[in-house]
């Protein structure tokens, strides 16, 4: 009995040290894996603080001359990227405007009809659009829309490159959200004499508000930091522009601009910051929303 | 299901509005110029950016441009999409004939490619075109080499192997630095040639005038070629380099002024590398700006073309070609204006002049 006891206590001891050196090690590569992020975060707010200030989100980017006379005079590079936080606005939410209903419908589509060869294809095809490189988006963006429909580079055809990138990720977000939505509730909304399509308007997509906001949000913070696609499609400009059949400026084209004008690169960091700053706040509302949202069946 | 209907709403509207406002560019000639764009050339940006914000703020138009590259500058314009693009290597005649349209090219600014280096103590340093033929190629390997030290008398040069940094994008600024380097060596002329991208025999790339100084920073030992104006914001030391008149000439704002001192076609289409001025810098260039001599295309209205023809004087005028020394370019010389101004007489709006 007593030796018994023993042997089982020390098999516990040994299971004990066993399951604490696996959370170590497992606590160590998650941090090791969380590394870069916060020494990024790190680097950026080292280098990028002191441009943070007022102006830097209501004026325009400077030119090289304003930079080069500010660094003579050891001062702060003036101006800020007020033409990039608008351009990125305008963008972003047209691609928002285009992407959000066809992913809405197709999402419906795909968790109505989840078998069936026509609804197999699409969902292929919703997958592989997924791996489409950004700067193939910005180039048939280009034959699209800037050759023959603007004859120029335009904030629209930046657009329309980013709303085909974020259509997967509503789409799946959409099917993937209403299909967890349990039958029982759309029979229910069926049986009392609903309407099919008052049923998935009314009944489900409230429902399912929570997922499809959030893949919604992380498809927009997907797109906001893309800047292949912009350089061949809204091209940029050192003025606010409100037209969006016109040239239009971004936060991620402004970085790239700045990386080409030795006398702007102290802006970088700023502007990097900003965008970072811009998109962790998205993520961060997307989680707010699937926790005040989230329908408890 | 009214959020529904809105966003419809939504959607046409944008797209009707777009729509028109396309249509209506064709249709209406008369219509009033918003704004220009251009694109192209990466290594005279820093000075467009400056006059163009300049212009959008005294003249009320805003002129875009995007620093997308010569070779971009070159097919954007081919695809008829901007007013004027930019580019550092002039197009060759069987390029034009490619184009869709004659196509008119306007110096806007002069500019030096020169040999930056990253020797600790900074030595002040003299090139012969025996010595860049010898360091570029991969003949000479180390900075303490007596070939150097022959032609830098008394210069403190370390016991450190040369690493050459050179671009691996296409660029008007390999362009520019491969035209010099086939005019001074025969061997470079038959092993390397000149191009905007070439088959380097030794080194390391980076992508991007931007690159290639930050290598060059960071790099003990290195020797790269960029555009000027990054070397002095960054205050890298350059050499200075033998002209043909056989004195040795740092690069500077009259040095290059000087290069261009020769005859210059009526086209405008010539390279001054080699320059045969005695004061001048051997590795200069003009930087052009090319339209279409027909301004007629894509829907494009009359007043567009004139606001492009009034932009383009602009640039060439004195308001605007005085700005180039500050941000380390050259202004054009007297000549080449005079020629530019011709040219841009030369354009016309359906076959009248503008």
């Amino acid at each position: 009995m007593n030796s018994l006891n023993s042997i089982s206590k020390q098999k516990l001891k040994w299971r004990i040290f066993n399951d604490k050196l696996f959370s170590i090690v497992m606590m160590t590569l998650a941090f090791v894996s969380a590394l870069p992020l916060l020494s990024i975060l790190f680097q950026l707010v080292k280098k990028g603080y002191k441009q943070i200030r007022l102006n830097f989100f209501i004026e325009v980017a400077p030119d090289t001359m304003q930079a080069m006379m500010a660094k003579a005079n050891h001062e702060i590079i003036p101006g800020g990227i007020a033409n990039g936080i608008v351009g990125t606005l305008i963008i972003v939410g047209l691609a928002s405007l285009i992407a959000i209903p066809l992913g809405l419908i197709c999402g419906i589509y795909l968790s109505e009809t989840s078998k069936g060869k026509m609804a197999n294809a699409v969902r292929l095809v919703v997958d592989m659009l997924q791996g489409i490189p950004s700067i193939v988006l910005g180039v048939i963006a280009y034959i699209w829309i800037v050759k023959p429909v603007t004859s120029g580079f335009s904030a629209l055809a930046g657009s329309v490159a980013l709303s085909i990138m974020m259509l997967p990720s509503i789409i799946r977000s959409t099917e993937e959200t209403l299909k967890m939505i349990p039958s029982t509730l759309k029979e229910a909304a069926l049986s009392l004499g609903v309407p099919y399509h008052r049923t998935i308007f009314k009944v489900l997509l409230p429902t399912g508000m929570s997922g499809i906001s959030t893949g919604i949000i992380l498809g927009i913070s997907r797109i906001a930091g893309e800047t292949a696609p912009l350089m061949l499609t809204a091209l940029g400009s050192s003025a606010i522009n409100l037209d969006i059949t016109q040239p239009s400026s971004a936060i991620p084209l402004l970085v790239w601009e700045f990386y080409n004008d030795p006398n702007l690169i102290d802006l970088i960091w700023g502007a990097s910051l900003v965008l970072l700053l811009i998109i962790f706040l998205l993520n961060l509302g997307a989680k707010a929303i699937v926790k005040k949202w989230k329908v408890q069946y | 299901m009214k959020k529904i209907q809105l966003l419809l709403v939504a959607i046409i509207s944008i797209s009707l509005i777009t729509s028109c406002g396309n249509s209506g560019k064709k249709q209406n000639n008369e219509k009033k110029t918003k704004a220009l764009t251009g694109a192209g050339a990466t290594f005279p940006q820093p000075f467009y950016n400056t006059i163009f914000k300049t212009y959008t703020k005294s003249k009320g138009l805003l002129v875009t441009y995007g620093g997308i590259g010569s070779g971009g500058g070159i097919r954007s314009l081919k695809d008829k999409i901007v007013d004027f693009g930019a580019t550092d290597a002039f197009l060759s005649d069987k390029k034009l004939s490619e184009m869709p349209g004659n196509v008119l090219h306007i110096p806007s600014c002069l500019g030096a490619v020169v040999a930056a280096y990253n020797i600790p103590g900074k030595p002040e340093l003299k090139f012969t075109p025996e010595l860049m033929e010898g360091i570029f190629m991969g003949k000479i390997t180390n900075w303490n080499d007596a070939k150097i030290a022959q032609v830098n008398p008394g210069a403190n040069l370390p016991d450190l192997a040369i690493t050459v940094v050179y671009r691996s994008d296409g660029s008007g600024t390999t362009f520019i630095f491969s035209d010099y380097m086939s005019k001074v060596s025969s061997e470079w002329k038959e092993k390397i040639g000149a191009g905007k991208a070439l088959q380097w025999p030794v080194g390391i790339a980076a992508k991007g005038n931007p690159g290639v100084a930050g290598t060059i920073s960071a790099t003990e030992g290195a020797i790269g070629y960029i555009g000027s104006e990054y070397a002095f914001a960054q205050s890298i030391p350059v050499a200075s380099i033998q002209n043909q008149a056989g004195n040795f000439i740092k690069p500077s704002v009259e040095s290059v002024s000087a290069a261009a001192a020769g005859d210059i076609p009526d086209d405008t289409r010539v390279t001054l590398t080699n320059t045969t001025a005695e004061q001048g810098y051997p590795i200069s260039s003009f930087t052009w700006l090319i339209l279409y001599k027909e301004q007629a295309y894509n829907g494009r209205s009359k007043d567009q073309a004139m606001q492009t023809k009034q932009l383009l004087k602009w640039v060439i005028g004195q308001e605007a070609q005085i700005q180039t020394s500050k941000v380390h370019y050259a202004p054009l010389p007297e000549k080449a204006v005079l020629k530019a101004n011709k040219i841009l007489d030369l354009m016309t709006y359906n076959g009248r002049g503008l």
